[in-house]
């Protein structure tokens, strides 16, 4: 039978089980490191730092896990702050203007050849907030309470960007392709 | 402010959507992930915590045989009297500075094993 998270957790707590841990850490990786790689803007190796120190922060802090979200939700949660944290000690040690992915003009679409690529470069024309969204909500799968709960949004809000997302991304998708 | 059509095409929203889900399933290859991860997690806790959790049933045990003796075996129906004599006679053969150091160093026995029991060095969930 295969443990539940609750039933890993609850292993890593009470006796300090490494295996435990690791099954939890193997199982919500990827969702985790893809989020990041998102926010990052695709790098890879700075994502990845920030998934390690997000797995181990949940680690330090597993006994204060209530199980109020589920925990992939609540460790999406940690991957943004930590994204934010680190975000702004990068941009206070370099003094350099606020640099996002999703602020970064989308190529030309005459380039682009096919539909994915298409929307890929298309998600690259909304908001920073909108981008985090729709990933979240399409990619991720995540409910409207539980993206509300990660990024520490009001529902509404969460709600907006999402359907602003998903408008620019149809108007900006039907003017590249006018004739689908 | 962008235009946006008040009433999208149901087959269009669908198609929408099903491009922005196209890879919602596609997960990372762990790639070794999971393993550094394991590797750079805290010190293991210490195994070692229990100890004042048995401490303090078996002074109470000490302390009710204390009393079974002193009161000469009440409520057990057991004969105690010998335990009880030489007990006694310990007492007055011993000068009491002998007993109130014997306290005092029970006690700071005490201390020392919580101190050392509890040291926080070992606890998973201490900042490195």
């Amino acid at each position: 039978m295969i443990p539940s998270d609750p039933d890993l957790i609850k292993r890593t707590v009470d006796l300090d089980d490494r295996e435990s841990y690791g099954e939890l850490v193997r199982r919500h990786q990827s969702a985790v490191r893809r989020f990041l790689r998102h926010l990052t803007g695709g790098d890879a190796a700075l994502a990845d730092d920030l998934a390690q120190d997000t797995f181990i922060q949940a680690y330090r802090s597993l006994a204060r896990f209530r199980g109020g979200s589920s925990f992939a939700t609540w460790l999406l949660g940690i991957a943004h702050n930590h994204y934010r944290n680190s975000r702004r000690s990068r941009l206070r040690a370099a003094e350099e203007p606020q640099t996002d992915a999703a602020e970064e003009t989308a190529g030309s679409p005459t380039r682009v050849s096919d539909l994915r690529h298409d929307l890929d470069s298309a998600l690259l024309r909304l908001s920073p907030d909108e981008q985090t969204a729709v990933h979240l909500f399409y990619r991720q799968g995540l409910s409207h309470p539980e993206m509300s709960a990660v990024l520490g949004w009001p529902l509404g809000t969460v709600k907006t960007h999402i359907a602003r997302g998903k408008d620019k991304l149809r108007n900006i998708l039907a003017a590249w392709n006018p004739n689908p | 402010m962008e235009s946006e059509p008040l009433n999208p095409d149901p087959s269009e929203e669908a198609r929408l959507d099903e491009w922005l889900r196209h890879d919602a399933a596609a997960s990372l290859p762990d790639d070794g992930f999971s393993s550094r991860v394991l590797g750079a997690l805290p010190a293991r806790r210490s195994r070692a915590p229990a100890g004042p959790m048995w401490m303090l049933p078996a002074l109470g045990v000490v302390a009710g045989l204390a009393i079974v003796i002193a009161r000469g075996g009440a409520f057990t129906g057991l004969d105690v009297s010998p335990i009880s004599g030489l007990m006694t006679d310990l007492g007055s053969a011993l000068p009491e500075s002998t007993l109130g150091l014997a306290l005092v160093a029970v006690v700071a026995v005490l201390a020392v094993s919580e101190l050392v029991w509890n040291s926080p060095e070992d606890s998973p969930f201490q900042e490195p």
